[in-house]
């Protein structure tokens, strides 16, 4: 090949790509003054039509979309109406539900008081499998009394039932679909948008449906992508080619800039913890604990993990209810000093080992925390000896408690009973990996669950945190954040602490 | 060629893709956790004994093993690779969609790879030691050295901030469907994936082409007077052209295997990205059924290089 023609084909090759690139910059949106598409990228596609079974982050925040729940939550985390625009708690064992009237199914039936009979005795049922069942034992019985009465029988007291029924797996089904055994093969929800279609991996689009009992919602269409890179994801922003960009990596969430573009971080409900194991070596001690808690920096590993933007916790993440963070530990947080008295007390003056597991694949900062952690904790001694492993190697471990440490990321809920009647009370699913357990912190959740009184809950639950805090069986952290990339095109859309888009109800393009 | 040696061609590959599929099977199952555990992490945990017992029905994994396998085998026989259980789409379904994304994906990039790397080769081994040599070997090393996920990130990156322009694979175009669109998802990525192919096609062509040239039938060929072009192109290359379709058929069959972090940076629903969401998920039916469609596509490269080598070298031809 001669000089000339292999500049020429090189040129010819590089008209091109610039062609390419420069003719056809997709503009989503499209300008249009009513509706619109919005279109919404994120790492991962819904992983199953089931919400009963829905655990996938993607997956519950899309169920949020199609179906209703009988109770909603507010911004703050409170419960407010849904699908039931009252209840009356007056009998505490016994909760009357009344049903919105002017309800439609995405095929056109009306919501009545036996679809939501049949959905809760669906999730109650274990060959479901579903994975809110265990918000729902205290139910004894459920009764459709009429056409909008749902009466709900309980065995004792459940204050959380309520927060419970908000969430995504309790979502109200049509009992023609369960009866049919269609539920998880095709979706009919009541919600603000109806399934439109689905390109498994790639794309869902989702449509408006006008007869929402809400009011129809302003876009005309979502439309959710899947971009497995988050970097992807910001880059594709920076483009114009998204509206609403989810990111969940501080230092991906770090490279949005440009004045088209704006970052809203969200603290969730989930929360960072370094778990100890109570029951295994030196940290049967409490002060041993106690010195592990005090010695950790929280706020260090927030700046050099997070870049300084997360949220310092206590046990309780609800944000309706918040506390001081680390009132009732002995010391203040990093104080290695104290620290290394309490160990002494401990009779460990010169620390001990851990052997700690860390999950990896699941989030990204898992490795990043821990290693601050170690370095923290070195100071007075006690070496974590750190063990990465993948999610299907970290689970059966954590589930059996075979460690002395464990760098967690606990999902959280808006209820502080909900946070940890499965790990403190004494019939928990979880009392295994939570390793502690005391009559104290079991009669603390019992009495809180037993009063729908919000003072009172707001005090007995003010209580358990500074129980847990004092015995220290985990050092809590900071609440995990979700990023939320907003273009300038959109308008109205507000992220939440439970990580819900129901906000893009009231979101609108501009034209 | 013979029936006899094609017959007994096909029976090795057919032996192969058996080998292979028991190997999967096996190693899935061997590794630690299960679908319920990969589907609901932690939550997995807080399982009574009844809901898990009823997810391993649901999943299908509550029977024994041999018979998981047989019933599986026997299905694939019968055409059908089996369905992915969460969503209800079939297997062969989602392998349909993603397969022509990753085959073309793959071509396109052969397209650019294969005569830049010969070109580059040859011009390199024209004249050895010299700049053009030195700065071809350096690009050699350097596509060979530089991992795909820091080219792809940089490419993506770079398009977006300076151009404005987001290669938009959210949803794929075929080639049927658009050519425009399609090549405008896919020149990108093909170009990333073709950096390293250029290099070893590059490396390949020029030492194959070093030892060719030094034969004594391009002597001959000199001495009757050929022009060096046609020397070039006649009898070196010709000459050196069995390690060079060796190499480009052995990199097609990787290709083929999934062009995973490409597709992940370029957000492409092509194989690569399949399976590795099938083995997150422990997605037992996806995977094997895609491993399998993935060994089959390797053994027919292979046996597509194995013909070329007869057409190309008479000498192989009397095997």
């Amino acid at each position: 090949m001669g000089k000339s023609r292999a500049v020429a084909v090189g040129l010819v090759a590089l008209g091109v790509v610039t062609a390419l690139t420069t003719a056809c910059s997709p503009a989503p949106g499209g300008a249009d003054s009513a509706g619109g598409k919005l279109i919404v990228a994120r790492t991962g596609d819904i992983d199953l039509l089931d919400p009963s079974r829905a655990t996938a982050f993607q997956t519950v925040q899309t169920m949020g979309l199609v179906y209703d729940t009988l109770i909603d939550t507010d911004d703050d985390g409170k419960v407010v109406p849904g699908l039931a625009k009252k209840w009356d708690v007056s009998d505490p064992t016994r909760i009357t539900f009344t049903l919105r009237e002017n309800v439609m199914f995405h095929n056109g039936a009306k919501l009545t008081a036996d679809d939501a009979k049949a959905t809760l005795e669906r999730n109650l049922d274990p060959e479901t499998g579903s994975v809110v069942a265990s918000y729902l034992l205290n139910i004894s019985s459920v009764e459709a009394h009429d056409a909008h009465t749902l009466v709900v029988n309980l065995k004792q007291p459940d204050a959380s039932l309520l927060t419970g029924l908000t969430y995504a797996g309790n979502s109200i089904l049509s009992k023609a679909d369960i009866d049919g055994d269609k539920v998880g093969k095709r979706v009919n929800g009541t919600g603000p948008f109806t399934w439109a279609e689905w390109k498994q991996g790639q794309r869902l689009m989702l449509k408006n449906f006008p007869k929402h009992w809400r009011g129809a919602p302003k876009l005309d269409e979502v439309e959710f992508r899947v971009i497995p890179d988050e970097a992807s994801i910001v880059s594709g922003m920076k483009a114009g080619s998204f509206h609403l960009g989810l990111v969940s990596d501080p230092a991906v969430a770090r490279q949005v800039t440009g004045d088209r573009l704006t970052l809203m971080t969200q603290p969730t409900t989930s929360y960072h913890v370094l778990q100890l194991n109570a029951k295994r070596g030196p940290l049967r001690k409490l002060q041993a604990r106690q010195a592990i808690a005090c010695a950790v920096d929280r706020d260090e590993i927030v700046e050099s993990v997070y870049f300084g933007k997360a949220e310092v916790t206590g046990p309780i993440t609800s944000p309706a209810y918040s506390y001081e963070p680390t009132d009732g530990l002995p010391c203040k947080p990093g104080d290695v000093a104290g620290a290394k008295r309490l160990l002494a007390k401990a009779g460990h003056p010169k620390g001990f080992s851990l052997d700690t597991i860390i999950m990896i694949g699941q989030y990204d900062t898992s490795t990043n925390i821990a290693q601050v952690l170690e370095s923290q904790l070195g100071k007075i001694g006690v070496k974590l000896k750190l063990d990465r492993q993948q999610t299907n190697v970290y689970v059966p471990n954590w589930k059996e408690a075979k460690f002395d440490a464990a760098v967690a990321l606990n999902g959280g809920s808006t209820d502080p009973y909900l946070l940890y009647n499965r790990y403190f009370t004494s019939d928990g699913s979880l009392t295994v990996p939570a390793a502690y357990g005391s009559a104290k912190l079991d009669k603390l959740l019992r009495e809180g669950n037993a009063t729908a009184d919000e003072a009172e809950r707001k005090r007995i639950f003010g209580d358990l945190q500074q129980q847990l805090l004092h015995d220290s069986p985990w050092v809590w952290l900071f609440r995990n954040q979700m990023h939320y990339v907003t273009s300038d095109k959109i308008t109205g859309f507000k992220a939440l602490p439970t990580e819900s888009l129901e906000h893009l109800r009231n979101t609108r393009l501009k034209a | 060629m013979t029936v006899r040696h094609l017959l007994g061609r096909l029976a090795g590959a057919v032996a192969t893709l058996f080998g292979v599929a028991v190997v999967v099977f096996v190693v899935l199952r061997a590794l630690p956790g299960d679908t319920i555990t990969a589907r609901l992490g932690a939550e997995s945990a807080a399982l009574d004994p009844a809901q898990r017992a009823a997810l391993e029905r649901f999943y299908g994994i509550d029977q024994p093993l041999p018979l998981q396998f047989v019933n599986w085998l026997g299905d694939v026989l019968a055409g059908d690779l089996g369905l992915s259980v969460d969503t209800g789409a079939s297997v062969a379904s989602l392998i349909g969609g993603a397969l022509p994304v990753t085959v073309e994906l793959a071509v396109l990039a052969l397209l650019i790879a294969a005569p830049t790397g010969v070109a580059l080769g040859v011009l390199a081994a024209s004249r050895p030691g010299s700049a053009r040599d030195l700065s071809a070997q350096g690009f050699g090393l350097f596509g060979l050295a530089t991992p795909e996920f820091v080219t792809a990130s940089i490419t993506v990156a770079v398009l977006a901030s300076v151009f404005a322009y987001f290669p938009d694979a959210g949803t794929f175009v075929p080639l049927s469907d658009s050519v425009g669109g399609n090549l405008r998802q896919l020149l990108y990525p093909a170009l990333v994936l073709s950096i390293g192919l250029v290099a070893s096609i590059m490396r390949t062509t020029r030492s194959a082409y070093l030892e060719v040239v030094q034969a004594d039938f391009v002597r001959t060929a000199k001495g009757k007077g050929v022009t060096p072009g046609r020397i070039r192109t006649r009898h070196v290359l010709r000459g050196a052209a069995i390690p060079i379709v060796t190499m480009i058929g052995i990199q097609f069959g990787y290709l083929l295997g999934g062009t995973v972090i490409v597709e992940q940076v370029f957000a492409l629903p092509g194989l690569g990205r399949l399976l590795l969401l099938g083995i997150l998920q422990q997605d037992y039916a996806l995977v094997q059924g895609a491993t399998l469609v993935v060994a089959t596509a390797f053994v027919a490269v292979n046996f597509a290089v194995d013909v070329l080598y007869r057409l190309l070298d008479p000498r192989t031809r009397l095997t």
